[in-house]
């Protein structure tokens, strides 16, 4: 859980749309999400896929919805042994994973596809684009680089962090996104319209919309993947719409769907727990804005120790 | 022409469009705001009369200017 990935809008939209669920956090003490609308936080080094399974078997947990880029791929690799214990899991195989976590390989895939998408390149400081273009460093966010001296100290930053940059060519137009779920053959999703975006690329300002060219490019794109579970796939649209990236989890907006009538989220609990989804209409309210804000998430002292010392707070126990 | 696709409401003295495909928003004039909600209650020319009475514009022009307007209109329901 991060205040930057979605974890903390999953979280609340599934506190909204399935009241009687408990809500299980895993992640660390600093992490906003570890605070909010969950009922349990447990501390978890990232990709401890063994300590996640152990803890979550003991605390009678029995689906996961991993909300971190890294997390799906090593999620997805370990797929069995939530199996093994009775842990449900929407997930699509770590090969597919891959398709849409490593953005070299989904350029290639959409190529492979004659799915419009701006060329993107690893990054390398011989790289002799046209200006603007963009830099994108997995969970680092993503960064118009305006001068090839910005893009070398980016490039150097994204290195640091144990990325390896693309780059990907600029293209005029205006940016759509649409998050959905992929299941059994069918894909439902929640498309925006971004008004605003951060300089990290995050949308910090959009409008739902819904439009079904785009609809049926996505489910064509996602389904020819073979994609399971939660995604989100970024457009920008000049006449024809250009895919510009997928990532492997519900999107940090994915909460405006609660107002707009269609709770992904919620949705994907009711698969993982084998209930019909209560929603008989794919269709939502067009024309609900959202603007992202930081968040304070308050909290005692010992709640943060309790983390740090025993490993794990009970929320509820506690009566937060 | 088909109408769906838009999203109209009328704030004070004037209305917008919200185009629930492309997320567009239209602000519009106030005689273009009566000329639209005219189009949605199918009853345009009763439109056009209250703004031959209440405004100082010459039928002509007026007509002129609903024809430009159901031209945009036809062109963003149509995208």
């Amino acid at each position: 859980m991060s205040e930057k990935a979605p974890g903390l809008s999953v979280a609340r939209s599934i506190k909204v749309g399935c009241p009687d669920m408990h809500i299980v956090a895993f992640g660390e003490p600093m992490q906003a999400g570890m605070y909010i609308d969950v009922d349990a936080s447990y501390v978890v080094a990232p990709y401890d896929i063994d300590a996640i399974v152990k803890i979550a078997s003991a605390k009678g947990v029995r689906a996961i919805i991993p909300n971190m880029d890294d997390d799906v791929e090593a999620f997805a690799e370990s797929k069995e042994v939530f199996s093994d214990y009775g842990i449900n899991l929407l997930i699509s195989d770590s090969n597919i994973v891959r398709i849409a976590n490593d953005k070299l390989e989904t350029y290639q895939y959409a190529s492979s596809k004659s799915v419009s998408m701006p060329e993107t390149v690893r990054y390398s400081e011989e790289l002799d684009w046209e200006l603007p273009y963009f830099l994108k460093g997995g969970s680092r966010g993503v960064f118009r680089v305006r001068t090839r001296e910005e893009a070398f100290v980016i490039a150097q930053y994204l290195k640091q962090m144990g990325e390896r940059p693309i780059a990907q060519k600029n293209l005029n137009g205006e940016p759509y996104s649409v998050a959905g779920i992929a299941y059994d053959g069918d894909v439902v999703a929640l498309m925006i319209k971004k008004l605003r975006i951060a300089e990290n690329g995050m949308t910090i300002f959009g409008v739902t919309i819904y439009d079904k060219d785009l609809l049926s490019i996505i489910k064509d794109f996602v389904l020819s993947i073979g994609w399971e579970g939660p995604f989100e796939v970024e457009f920008i649209k000049d006449n024809n719409y250009h895919l510009l990236e997928m990532n492997s989890r519900f999107p940090s907006w994915i909460d405006v769907g609660v107002s707009a009538g269609l709770n992904l989220p919620a949705m994907l609990v009711e698969i993982l727990f084998e209930q019909k989804p209560k929603i008989e209409s794919y269709i939502y309210r067009t024309g609900v804005t959202f603007i992202r804000f930081p968040m304070t998430a308050i909290s005692d002292i010992d709640k943060v120790v309790g983390m740090k010392v025993i490993g794990g707070v009970e929320w509820r126990r506690n009566n937060m | 022409m088909n109408l769906n696709r838009i999203n109209y409401k009328r704030i004070g003295e004037r209305g917008y469009i919200f185009d629930t495909k492309t997320g567009y928003i239209y602000l519009l004039s106030e005689t273009s705001s009566i000329i639209v909600e005219g189009m949605l209650n199918n009853n345009l020319e009763g439109a056009i009369n209250r703004i031959l009475s209440e405004y100082d514009i010459d039928e002509d022009t007026l007509r002129k200017d609903v024809r430009e307007l159901c031209n945009s209109l036809e062109e963003i329901c149509g995208k």
